[in-house]
């Protein structure tokens, strides 16, 4: 949103984005994640995690949940470049 | 009033070995990659997750009730470290020895997320000492109760469900482990 | 007896013409002693560039000279140095000669022929990043590891110098695996992040630079970035070694200035010996390209365009009389050994391509007709989710071969496979993990 006039110009940005991030030494086809958060993860055809996407604000939890009840802790949360 | 805090503490006690046992069935199952359609994998990781935590109730009642009994003289210092009670030095012992472990097992296990992959899992498989601890503890010092028929029948439930528990881990196999086991032999290191 | 006046000393003049990293071989015919080098090319004036100034100097020459890695990826180097030497903690410098692309021939050949090249580079990225030692590196059972090794006990430098072998194995020569052998012994690549840069031998900032780039490093800091990039072109400058190989009159490893098309370069090792249908471009992990592409420059931004990419810098020419088809296949039956089986999609996924591309080269693949487009999908899915590029590469070489031999492969699924699967194959192959066999 830009105010004409002189005055204030405020641009709203996209805050940056959660994204979860797998190690694939780590991964070890366990598939949990693919259970909890569907939504961002999807499992190859030999099993292994595949993330598909950003992680939605709505299923931050789920991704969180993810990231604990992975086997071998193979899942990170991190933060994404802001957009603008 | 000391026979209630008596009974309490046996109940508690034996409530506590049901508990560990699922615990620990829920554990090999996990690690045996176990699921059905019903039974996904996060649910039974939960499970394992809720019942351990459960046992903590169970066993904060056992303890304390055994403590304040006047009649067995228990110092709280003796349900912490092993061997320093009067009463049953052993078998107690041994039940502050799981203790001890499950204690050690369920705070990695909340800070698992914070904590190194190596530590979580070196403590956590002290949980093979922690069972058979707790097993032993509860036969040894029950006394009396372990010539009663619904206490042994427990006491077989709680031990068969973990040698079946451990049967299905030892057999299991997946094409991963297969296959990052053959690679270890070759020819990466020096 | 006359009086002779002192004549000015001055500095050798810098290489002219296409030999820079090879001159001294091409001017004696052999390797140059350490003081046959010198008198070639001079002192290394690292003393120049003395002090926390003076190193960012030598950092901001080495960007401004646009020079771009040797090894594959093609990273400016200035950057690389100036990345590592930004980093927290002492800095160390690996030489990567390994060479674990079984169709190139340059690094070994360079340490062979102009090994004071190499240290001399590794002292200059030293200095630049403040660094104490430098690991050169090269495959256990290198010829070229004793002259290499004699060659850095010549130079005096407070820097530790030091050869190491590294064992066997394509994947081996990844800079985290490199790192890793240096740390603990474990010559397998690692998970990102860290990058190397940040954390790599002994958790501390490493540059790890192919003895291509750091040659030229040795050149750059004596003659300067205007030198540099007389030869060459404006995004990809300087010199090249390019191993030429497959159906020309000369296989063999030659410098040419990037730029030349793939033609020319191939005019170098004596031009092709037959009608060729196509080149496999920057290894086996690179591209293959049609021979109508021979006249792309060899350059990044000219192979780019025509779908490749500059790679280890070879090039291996396929006769028509051959199947690119059969060709893939094999060299992706490599790569899937070739694997450090630790990252699900490619330990499953490497060897399931390459059962496809096989089951295609037999002609197999006409009684199933999903295996093209299982294919297709698996090389989506497998690229980018290993811990190294490894996987990277072999989906490279299955999708541009899918596109190269396109007529041909309509052939095979049609069940009429061109007959060449029996012969031997016309790239050079080795047995994964140990030794070296070439099949012709």
């Amino acid at each position: 949103m830009t105010t004409q006039g002189g005055s204030v110009r405020r641009t709203i940005s996209e805050p940056a984005p959660w994204l979860l991030r797998v190690d694939p030494i780590l991964c070890r086809a366990h598939g949990l994640c693919a259970e909890l958060v569907p939504e961002v993860i999807d499992l190859d055809e030999w099993g292994y995690a595949k993330i598909h996407g950003q992680v939605a604000p709505l299923v931050l939890a789920e991704a969180r949940a993810a990231v604990a009840a992975c086997p071998t802790l193979a899942l990170r949360l991190v933060r994404g470049q802001r957009s603008r | 009033m000391s026979h209630a805090l008596w009974y309490a503490s046996r109940a508690t006690g034996l409530v506590c070995l049901l508990l560990l046992s699922a615990s620990v069935v829920l554990g090999l199952l996990g690690a045996g990659r176990f699921s059905t359609a019903s039974w996904p994998r996060f649910v039974l990781g939960a499970l394992h997750r809720n019942v351990s935590l459960l046992i903590v109730v169970f066993l904060t009642v056992h303890i304390s009730t055994a403590v304040i009994d006047p009649y067995a003289g228990i110092g709280w210092i003796s349900a912490v470290v092993p061997f320093t009670s009067a009463y049953h030095p052993l078998w107690l012992g041994l039940g502050a020895v799981a203790f001890d472990l499950l204690l050690a097992l369920i705070v990695t296990s909340l800070l698992r997320t914070r904590l190194s992959l190596r530590l979580w899992r070196a403590v956590h498989w002290t949980a093979y000492a922690c069972w058979p601890a707790a097993l032993v503890h509860g036969i040894g010092i029950g006394g009396t109760d372990r010539t009663q028929p619904w206490a042994l029948a427990l006491d077989v439930l709680a031990v068969g469900s973990v040698l079946v528990a451990l049967g299905f881990r030892l057999l299991a196999s997946h094409p991963d482990t297969a296959a990052r086991g053959a690679a270890v032999g070759s020819s990466w290191r020096s | 007896m006359s009086r002779r006046t002192p004549s000015p000393v001055t500095a050798p003049a810098p290489p002219s013409g296409s030999w820079r990293l090879l001159s001294g071989w091409a001017g004696s015919g052999r390797r140059e002693t350490y003081s046959e080098h010198l008198a070639r090319f001079g002192a290394l004036p690292l003393a120049a560039y003395g002090g926390a100034a003076g190193r960012q100097r030598l950092v901001e020459t080495v960007t401004a000279s646009g020079l771009r890695g040797r090894g594959g990826a093609g990273f400016p180097t200035g950057h690389k140095l100036a990345a590592v030497a930004s980093s927290r903690g002492r800095a160390v410098v690996v030489g990567n000669g390994c060479e674990g692309e079984p169709s190139s021939r340059k690094d070994r050949i360079l340490a062979e022929y102009a090994p004071h090249l190499v240290v001399e580079g590794a002292l200059v990225a030293a200095h630049a990043t403040g660094a104490g030692e430098v690991h050169l590196c090269m495959h256990q059972g290198a010829p070229a590891t004793a002259v290499l090794a004699e060659a850095a006990a010549a130079h005096r430098s407070r820097v530790n110098v030091a050869v190491v072998q590294v064992p066997g194995g394509f994947v081996a020569s990844e800079e985290s695996a490199l790192a890793n052998y240096l740390t603990r012994q474990d010559s397998r690549p690692t998970s990102k992040p860290p990058r190397v840069f940040e954390a790599g031998v002994g958790g501390r900032p490493t540059l790890v630079s192919n003895f291509e780039s750091l040659a030229n490093l040795a050149l750059i800091a004596r003659f300067g970035p205007a030198w540099f990039r007389s030869a060459g072109t404006a995004e990809s400058p300087g010199t090249a070694l390019i191993t030429v190989d497959g159906a020309v009159r000369h296989p063999g490893v030659v410098e040419v200035p990037y730029g030349l098309t793939l033609a020319e370069v191939m005019g170098a090792a004596g031009g092709p010996t037959e009608a060729l249908q196509a080149l496999l471009v920057g290894g086996y992990a690179g591209h293959w390209v049609p021979a109508g592409a021979a006249a792309a420059p060899l350059s990044h931004a000219g192979l780019a365009a025509v779908g490749a990419a500059v790679g280890v810098g070879s090039v291996i020419a396929l006769p028509a009389a051959a199947c690119g088809v059969v060709e893939t296949a094999l060299v992706l039956r490599y790569l899937a050994g070739e694997s450090a089986k630790q990252c699900g999609p490619c330990m499953f996924g490497l060897p399931a391509i390459a059962a496809d591309f096989a089951a295609l080269a037999t002609g197999a693949a006409g009684r199933d007709p999903q295996v093209s487009q299982r294919l297709r999908r698996r090389l989506g899915e497998i690229d980018g989710r290993g811990a190294c590029a490894h996987p990277d590469g072999a989906v490279r070489l299955a999708d541009s071969a899918m596109r190269t031999f396109e007529a041909d492969l309509r052939e095979h699924l049609a069940g009429r496979p061109c007959g060449y699967a029996g012969q031997l194959p016309r790239l050079p192959l080795l047995q994964p993990g140990n030794g070296v066999v070439v099949a012709r």
